[in-house]
Formats: structure tokens, sequence, C-alpha cells
């Protein structure tokens, strides 16, 4: 008996390995955050990448995970130095005259400001447009980007700041040039992000100019897909495409791209157009987290690991209570 | 052990690496490893190696938790079976070999992606990783290498230890 359980050792050992990982494949797939796959309306956050993380039993990756971010901080650092270093001196050297120029154009947009600023105040619209920044203000963390995707399939990054800088699973991230993408997993200390540019992702967006309305999917490569519905709808190359705020996972109004090619196949239903992302996704160092969540979000990850906003839930069960 | 908390560390060097350079230039670190592993070490530790190193690309990646697991395994079986029939431990059969090995492994990651999650991929995106599977290739003696002197030096020095005991004990 002995010898035979010898012998098998190994067989069984290789099949109750592949058994692991199937079983891990199939339960990560079938996690309640991946759902099926997205269509139409905003399905930024709904991505099939989410919560994988958050969720309990995956100790090991976790750890990985964890560790895994400071140690790429510190293996970052001599690059950045070397590059900090090459951009402030080496690079400097014929800027001056450029500077002067600079200098000048800044004097004649300051003055072209201040004349739009009097024609807003005095139209009253500028109070409308205060009241309405308010209502969209969000917190935002600054995070640095510590790690790329090591697949080339995927695009994911992984930033330095994590639960305990109270980022959750389902957070938008955007760069000073526009959206980034959302956060699919987090753990104490570092948190994962799913790229616009990936496949799963998308978000519901308009054009600025015309209004048009449709979705901005990753393609996987370099560049994004806007696909609109309406036949009448107006989109022409240069448009910038923003992000609309339906479904409420991206605020309104944040910078994705710019529209490079519009395909107007008469014969298909669903028109599509190229887009330029506004973001330089292979020079990411600097990102933000904008420490909101949609509600729907909070449903898609509501005992993924990362939960709802206890404080929210309280004020609920305190109206719930006094309601007759 | 040794051999694994250096693929881990290679993964997380992979990662840092691909956050400022194209990734087709990163070499693929944990299935060097795997096959590192395949080539060095004995078949039951070899595949637990595999299984934690494809784990810790899969936290590192997109993909699903599991499928880069699976394929580490598999790569150390196909190292062990090749290695029996094959030299590896030259330059150029093993450089061959991890070139095939890294295209078979983005198509059976394309595969699972498609079976589990439904995605499709674009054909624009071969050249990258045949780019790739080549960079991954060269690097693979100089890994191998590295493997094989680590193992052998462990080796010794267990022998050194065990003589060492054998000295101490009292004699007849």
């Amino acid at each position: 008996m002995g010898d035979f359980l010898r012998r098998i050792r190994l067989p069984l050992l290789f099949a109750g390995l592949l058994l692991l990982t199937l079983v891990l494949m199939l339960q990560d797939r079938g996690s309640p955050a991946r759902g099926s796959a997205p269509v139409g309306a905003d399905r930024g956050g709904s991505s099939s990448d989410a919560g994988r993380l958050d969720a309990p039993g995956f100790g090991l990756p976790n750890s990985i995970f964890e560790i895994a971010a400071p140690l790429q901080k510190a293996l970052a650092s001599p690059v950045d130095w070397l590059g900090e270093t090459w951009a402030n001196y080496v690079a400097l050297v014929d800027l001056r005259g450029e500077n002067d120029g600079l200098l000048g154009r800044i004097a004649e947009l300051e003055e072209e400001n201040l004349q739009f600023r009097e024609a807003l105040v005095a139209s009253g619209h500028l109070e409308g447009i205060s009241r309405m920044r308010d209502g969209f203000e969000v917190p935002m963390l600054p995070a640095q980007v510590v790690g790329q995707d090591v697949s080339s399939w995927f695009h994911a990054i992984l930033v330095d700041r994590g639960r305990r800088a109270e980022v959750l699973s389902g957070m938008p991230i955007v760069s000073e040039h526009g959206l980034v993408g959302v956060v699919t997993a987090t753990s104490a200390r570092a948190s994962r992000a799913m790229l616009l540019l990936d496949r799963r992702s998308a978000a519901d967006a308009i054009v600025q100019r015309s209004r048009a309305r449709g979705i901005v999917r990753g393609t996987g490569s370099g560049e994004l897909e806007f696909v609109f519905m309406v036949r009448g709808d107006d989109v022409l190359p240069g448009d910038v495409v923003i992000t609309s705020g339906f479904g409420g996972v991206y605020p309104k109004g944040v910078r994705i791209g710019q529209v490079t090619e519009v395909n107007t196949d008469r014969a298909e239903l669903l028109h599509k157009a190229r887009v330029t992302p506004a973001v330089d996704f292979g020079h990411l160092e600097q990102v933000f987290v904008m420490l909101r969540r949609a509600p729907t979000m909070d449903l898609l990850y509501a005992g993924d690991g990362d939960l709802a906003d206890p404080a929210g839930e309280e004020e609920v069960a305190a109206k719930e209570s006094v309601a007759p | 052990m040794v051999l694994l908390l250096l693929g881990l560390l290679a993964l997380v060097v992979e990662s840092a690496l691909a956050a400022w350079m194209p990734v087709r230039f990163v070499p693929q670190a944990s299935l060097l490893a795997a096959v590192a592993a395949g080539l060095v070490l004995g078949p039951g530790e070899g595949l637990l190696v595999a299984a934690v190193l494809g784990l810790g690309a899969d936290a590192l990646s997109g993909s699903l938790l599991g499928q880069q697991a699976m394929l580490r395994i598999l790569e150390v079986v196909a190292t062990r079976g090749i290695a029996a029939h094959l030299d590896l431990r030259h330059g150029f059969p093993l450089i061959v070999f991890v070139t095939v090995m890294t295209l078979a492994d983005a198509a059976l990651l394309v595969l699972g992606s498609w079976f589990f999650l439904g995605l499709t991929f674009h054909g624009s995106e071969v050249g990258g990783v045949l780019v790739r599977a080549a960079v991954t290739g060269v690097c693979a003696p100089f890994v191998g290498s590295l493997a094989r002197g680590l193992v052998d030096r462990l080796d010794e020095s267990q022998a050194r230890r065990e003589m060492r005991l054998e000295t101490g004990r009292p004699s007849l």
C-alpha cells in the first residue's frame, strides 16, 4: 500500500494542483463582483477583474500583492531619480528661449482669461458654475504607480495606496490629463487598478461639443473605441470625449480622449469612432484616486472585501427606525 | 525555497520594469523560473514552486486567479518531459525551448481568457508576443545556469554540513 502511494504521489500532486488552480479560476470568475460581460451602460467598475483580491481566502496572492508594492516602489526610485536628473538638468539646456516665449503667451492668456471671467460674471453664470463644482468636488488621494501588469494581454497598474488610505475597489482613478481607470483590488497598503485600455473596461461618455452619447471601450491596444448608437449623432475627428456621469461610476466631465477617426457604416446599427486617450498610459507615474464610490459600486463590492460605508448604513438604519 | 524566493523577487522586478518600459521587452520572469525549477528541482518541488510562482503572477496581473498558476504547472511538466529527451543544459536548445514555451503560454492564456471570460484578442498583438518570447528565450541560459549554480552550491554546503556531523561522531 505504502509503495503504491509512493508511486502515485507525483501524479496525485500534479492532479491536485491542477484541480486547485481550476477551482480558483472558477471561484474567481464566479465572484459576485465579476458579473457577466457588461453591455451598454457604464460598466467601468463592473469589470470581471473586480474585487478578486478583496475576497477572503486568497491569502497568498494577497500577501504577494502587499509585499510587491513597497519593493517595486524601492526599485522605481533610482529610475525616477535618473529621469528627474535628466529632465531637470540635462534636457533644460536650450530652454531659456522657449521660456521667454511661454511667459509672453501666459500674459496673453491671462488677459484673455480675465475677459472671459468678466463676461461670465456679467451674465451671472460664474455663481452657477461654482455651485456645480462644489457638487462634483471629490476628495482626491495622490498615489504613485509602482508596477504594471506582468502579462501582455491585460492592462492593470499597481499603486502604493490601499485600504489604510481609504481606497476601495470601484473608486475611479484619474491623472491630471484625464481618466485612467478604476480600482479593482485592494490590500492594506496597495491597490490594483484596471486601466481604461483593458478590454473589460468601459465608460459611459459624451462628445463635449455635440453631446452625442455612447460608450468608450478599451480595445487592449493603445487606443479606445467610442461606440454611439444614434445615427444622426454628430461625432467628428478632433472632438473631445468626456465621461457622461451616467451610471455614477465616474463623475461627469472627466476627459477621456480625442476622436481621431469616425466609422459611420450605414449598414451597421452601432457607429464607432477611434479615440486616442488623453492619458499617456505608457508613462503613468502619479495618479489620483477619487475617494468616492458610486452606490452601484457599493452594491457590487459589498461583502466582497471592502464593504460599503458603515456610517452610511447606520444613517439608513436610523432613518428606517424613525419611519412609521 | 531559495529558488522560489528568487522567482518571486524576479516577478516583482518584472512588474516594476514593465512600469517604465514596454512589456514586450520585459522577459517573462515566472515562466523562466518555472522552467528553471523543472530543470534543477525534483518533480514534487518543481510543481509546488511553479504553482506558487503562477499565483504570484496572477496577483500582479489582470488574469484570472489560478490561470497562470495552471500554466506554470504545465510548463514544469513539459520542461521535465522535454529534458528527458533533449539536453537543455546548453544555450541554444534552451533558448529555442523557452521561446516556443513562451509562445505556447501566450496562446493558452488567450484561450483561457476566451473560455472563462469571453475575451477576444487582436492579431495586432502577435508582434509584441513574438518579441517577448525572443527576449525571454535569450534570458533562459543565464537563468538556467544561475539556478543550477545555486542548487549546486546549496547541495555542496549541505554535504559539507553532513560531513561535519560525520566527523563530530565519536569513533567506535
